[in-house]
Formats: structure tokens, sequence, C-alpha cells
């Protein structure tokens, strides 16, 4: 049987329009959209278990790369492959149900419902898969706990700090125990402290639950935790790094970057 | 997916969609879903005022009790039958019939209804017309034409057994319209009325009831028929039934070729859908109040949609279907216009109530509009409408926005 990498990208582009004059209601369809190209020829591989960081300035790809990783947009070229599987095959409503059965997601700006309670956010997830309600409740309590949140469940986004609610949209990710847990700048919230636990869960998810992680921030000590580095440049991969010491938190030393540097894997 | 997996999923999306509705009623988007329920509730609120003038226009000819469960009544445009003319069709041989069936174990009275315009006078002088109805009297039978039957004597005694009662009682508004009360003689003037043909007034209604307010004379039936020659065929306009057993229709609807039954819960839709009038008046709201409160939906819906992309694109994002979320926000739009048709009815009560005081302040005695219980049910069948029809635009508009591509944007 063949074993796939968890997510193989190749030859992945992404290009937007930008609007431009196009109308086929005046009749101007001709028209040429300019467009930007977001991501340009990326090739990566991600195994199970593995933690990726991805680094790089504002306008890099990065966020691109981690949408188009988890399924939410499709490439203008190219595939990426999970498990086997591309996902530009996939119809939408398949690629939404592969979100739900595969992928966490934590966003930058958290993205959680303000009519809902932290603990009714993270079990939604729970309630798409049809799960008993005590189950729900269950694990969505035990993951707010274990983010330091227990205190707070029945609290609604709005009546939470910033940092409290970027710990409910990590524990609203990892609640279906994902495959691949894909998180834009989720320590930027938070302190130092609540920062080393967030990212001892994340390696935790990824040795558990033999899931990969893809971790992407400007911030040096966040991306320490991660088994390789990708740093992103102008929608490119600028190089990829080793990091030792890839435990991160769990060690006391600071991770050392490695000598080796290569283009995916 | 199993179906207790499929039934856990919708009740879960059930709490999710109240929840936020609720939130977004009280907290979030209060103007906005006001609005909504509002809007529904004005089309829906109006509706049930012109339905109730409607419903009301429909009944006022109908001389009903509330406390008979079936009406017989002649059918108008017969051709040929063994009814006796009379003005309108009317029964013949309504005594024996009256009385065949209140001897049937599962009725529990039977009464003949006559109606005819008499002129009484009191011994002050001055006559005026009122609305004479004759009924064979029974101790349960205790109000025709919302004017009480207390005060006459049980069994029609004059067809019984000759004994003339004279008893007449008088509706709260004949008692005014001849300034007679309790006691009182009355002279019938009519071509048929012999000397002896002596009232008196037997009681007054208390005018409790809206109908009371007519002059109505309720006084025994052989005796009515004896002062209008309607005892030539003992004819009258309809038989009232009292009985608790459903399967009574189909044997009252047997004792006269070519006349109907109607029952208590059946008689003032079946007026207003025999009414063209009142039909027309309510369809016409029905149409106006569906097209008013959907597009209001429709539009308040839209700009909810358009508020939310971004919570939409989310709930794709992590995986929550499009089947989900349509089903997420169809809840909701259908919670709202149930409130909505929950505050219209109300409001459409408040509306009739006015509209009658109203006229009565202004041109009549009695009610104009009328609030039966299936005005109110189609109050909430049409807020029902509303949010059904509401929900392919929703649909239209979840196939536009809030993909999962836009989380983020």
């Amino acid at each position: 049987m063949t074993r796939y990498p968890l997510i193989d990208c190749v030859n992945l582009s992404r290009s937007y329009g930008r609007g431009g004059s196009r109308s086929r209601w005046l009749g101007s369809d001709d028209t040429e959209t300019p467009t930007v190209t977001a991501l340009s020829n990326v090739d990566l591989q991600i195994e199970r278990g593995e933690i990726i960081g991805c680094a790089g300035p504002s306008g890099s790809g990065k966020s691109t790369l981690l949408h188009l990783l988890a399924g939410l947009d499709t490439p203008t070229t190219g595939s990426v492959s999970f498990d086997g599987t591309d996902l530009s095959s996939l119809s939408d409503r398949a690629r939404t149900r592969h979100r739900l059965d595969h992928v966490g997601i934590v966003f930058q700006h958290f993205h959680l419902l303000e009519s809902l309670s932290a603990r009714a956010n993270v079990a939604l997830p729970l309630v798409e898969l049809g799960r008993p309600k005590a189950e729900r409740r269950e694990r969505a309590t035990e993951l707010l706990e274990a983010m330091g949140l227990g205190d707070r469940i029945t609290h609604r986004p709005t009546q939470l700090s910033g940092g409290e609610q970027q710990r409910v949209a990590i524990a609203r990710a990892l609640v279906t125990e994902p495959d691949l847990v894909i998180a834009d700048e989720p320590t930027g919230e938070l302190d130092t402290e609540t920062g080393e636990r967030v990212l001892t869960r994340f390696r935790e998810v990824a040795t558990e639950l033999d899931a990969a992680v893809v971790i992407a921030s400007h911030d040096e000590p966040t991306l320490a935790i991660a088994d390789r580095l990708v740093r992103m440049r102008d929608g490119q991969i600028e190089d990829v790094e080793v990091l030792s010491g890839s435990d991160g938190p769990q060690d006391d030393s600071p991770p050392q970057k490695s000598v080796q540097t290569e283009q995916g894997r | 997916m199993g179906l207790a997996s499929l039934l856990r999923r919708i009740l879960g999306l059930v709490g999710v969609s109240f929840r936020r509705t609720y939130v977004r009623a009280t907290q979030t988007a209060p103007g906005r879903t006001w609005l909504s329920v509002g809007g529904v509730a004005l089309a829906v609120g109006l509706m049930v005022v012109v339905t109730g003038i409607g419903v009301g226009i429909a009944t006022q000819s109908t001389v009903y009790s509330e406390n008979v469960d079936y009406w017989i009544t002649p059918e108008t445009d017969g051709s040929s039958s063994a009814l006796v003319d009379a003005d309108s069709p009317q029964f013949g041989s309504v005594h024996p019939t009256a009385a065949d069936l209140t001897a049937t174990d599962s009725i529990e009275y039977a009464s003949p209804v006559f109606q005819q315009p008499i002129r009484l006078e009191t011994d002050q002088g001055g006559g005026e017309y009122v609305l004479a109805v004759g009924i064979v009297g029974h101790p349960e039978f205790t109000e025709i034409a919302d004017t009480t039957t207390a005060g006459l004597t049980p069994g029609d005694p004059y067809y019984a057994n000759g004994t003339w009662t004279g008893e007449v009682v008088l509706s709260a508004g004949a008692a005014e319209l001849l300034s007679a009360s309790e006691g009182d003689r009355v002279n019938v003037t009519r071509p048929q009325a012999g000397s002896e043909r002596n009232f008196s007034v037997a009681t007054v209604d208390p005018g409790t009831q809206s109908g009371s307010q007519f002059p109505i004379a309720v006084m025994q039936l052989s005796e009515l028929q004896a002062i209008t020659g309607g005892d030539v065929n003992d004819e009258a306009g309809q038989i009232v039934v009292s009985s608790t057993d459903p399967n009574v229709e189909s044997m009252l609807a047997d004792i006269y070729p070519q006349s109907s039954v109607s029952t208590r819960a059946g008689l003032n839709a079946k007026a207003v859908f025999d009414e063209q009038l009142p039909l027309a008046l309510s369809v016409t709201a029905a149409i106006i109040a569906i097209v008013i409160g959907t597009l209001f939906v429709m539009t308040t819906t839209g700009l909810s949609v358009a508020a939310d992309r971004g919570k939409l694109a989310t709930l794709a994002a992590i995986g929550v279907s499009r089947r989900t979320r349509f089903g997420l926000l169809a809840s909701e739009t259908l919670t709202i216009t149930a409130i909505g048709g929950l505050v219209g009815v109300l409001l459409g009560l408040g509306g009739i109530r006015l509209t009658n005081i109203v006229a009565q302040r202004t041109f009549t005695s009695g009610e104009v509009a009328s609030t039966e219980p299936f005005v109110i049910a189609f109050g909430f069948v049409i807020s029902g409408v509303i949010g059904l029809l509401a929900l392919p635009y929703l649909a239209v508009l979840l196939s536009r926005v809030g993909r999962a591509s836009e989380v983020g944007q």
C-alpha cells in the first residue's frame, strides 16, 4: 500500500483578479482583468506528526498557502493533495466535508460566532458531525479547561479578552481531533506563558494524534516549536530550515537552527 | 449518517439557531430583527382585521347560537324540492321533524328557527318593527341570536296542546326601542293576528352579547307561525341541533332533500366562502399580506445575510455544510416570521376590537368584524407561508455569499 505524505503541494500557484472593468452586462467580457500572483510555484510536502513553521513578511503568501493547504481555496495552477487525494478534484461540498473531518483551522482574527458562548463555539463542528449533546459539552469543556478557560465556558466572545478568544478559536480547531491543524498567528494575542501552553498543546496534538500542524507567524519564539521552518517571500518559498530542538517549549534551551536548508522536502 | 446522528444534528442546529436569534433580537442586531418581526406583524395584523370584517359581513345575516352544534338550512338554488317557499326557501312540517330529532338518543335537543319581521306595539302606543324569532323551547336551549330564551315555556305548548302562552323575550335593543320592560303587554300588528293573540314580555335580555343590541323578539314557534301564516305548512327557515355525536351530521343531511348541514366550527368559515364579497376581501387581504410580508422578510434577510457573510464564511471554513448553513438561516427566518405572526395576530385582534368600537360609536350598534378561531389560525398560516416563500431567496443568497474562501477577507 502506497504511503502518501499527508500534504503534497506540487507547483502550487494562486493568482487573484483585481476586478478591472469586466462586466458581462455591458458586453465587455473580453476586457483583460489585471491579476496579482499571491503564490508562485510552491512545492512542499508535510508528513503526519510534523510541525511546520511558516515565516515571512506581510504579503509574502503565508495566508494564501495556509488557505490552500486547508482546502479553503483552490490553486490557479498546481495541486494540493491530502493523503493522496487532490483537493482541487473535490466538489465544494466534498471540500467542506473534508475540512470538517480532517482540518482544524485557527484564524488570525479568530472568527468566533459572537452570539454563541465559548463552549457552543467550540462544540459547533461536533454539531455538524451529529455527536450527542453530552459528548459535545464534555469535549468542549475539556478543551477549554486545557486552554485555561474553565471559568469562561459560558461567556460569549464579546465578554472575552483577545487572548481568551484566541484560545477559544484554538480549542474549536482541535475539537474534532483533526489530521491537519492550520494556525495563522495562533499566539499573537497571548502572553508568553499562555503562548507556551498553546504551543505545547500543538506538540501534543502532533504527537498523540499523529497530526500535522502548520503555523504561520511573525513571532520567532512561536516558530521555534516547528520541526521545519518555511521562509516565504514574494509568493515563493525562499528556503526551508530543519530546526533541531524542535520539541520547542518542552526544552529549556532555545531552539537551534540547523545548517540544513532545503527546498520543500 | 445514521438517523440518530441526523436527528442530533438537526436538534443541535435548532438550538444554535434559537440562541443566535435570541442574541440577535436582544443584543447584536435588535433593530434588524424587530424590523422583520414588525413587517410580518403589520402584514398579518392588517390581514386579520380585513378577514375579520369579511367574516363579520358574512355572518351578520345568519341567526345562530353558541349553544347549538348543527344547523340544517335549505339550499337556496334548488329547482324542485319538498321545501315550502316563503320569501326564501323554508322547511315544512318542522315540529314533528324536530320532535323526532329530539327523541333520538344522540341528540340533546333540536328546534326549528323561524324568522319574520313583525310590528310590536306597547299599550303606551308607538309601534316598531322587530325581527321575531320563533323556536321550540328546551331547558338547554338558552339563547338564540345573542338573545336569551329564558322565560319561554319549553315544548311549544300552543303546538303541543293548544295553550297560548303569549310569551315574548325581548332583546336589549328591542326593549329599548319599545320602551318595554318585563311584564308589559305588547300587541302584534299583523293581518293574521286575531284579537285573542295577546303577548306579554316574559324576559328582557340583559344585553351582554353584541347581537342583543338588535331589535329581536324571541317567542314560541307555533305562536309566531300563527300570527304570520307560517302554521299552514308548519314552516321554519332552519333547524338547530345540539349534539356531541359527530355521526349525527350525516343523519341530519338526509332529513330534508336539498338542504345542507353546517357544524359550529364550520359555519363561519363556510359563511365566508359562501359569500363572494367576504371571500374576495379575505383572499385579497391574504395575497397582499403574503406579498408585502415576503418582500419585507426577503429584504431584511438579505441585509442579515450581507451583514453575516463573514460568519457564514467562517461556518463554511470550519466544515459546516451549505445545507446546514441554509437550515440555520431558514430556521432563524421561520422563527422570526412565527414571532411576527403571533404579534400580527395580537395586533389584528386589537384592530378588530378597535374597528368594532369605532363602528359602534359611529354607524352601527352591532359588531362589523368578527374574531373567529379560524381567522387567528389563518394569521399563523399566512406568517408560515411568508417564511416559506422567503426561503428560496435565502438559498440563492447563500449560494453567492459566505463561501469558505471569503473568510478573512
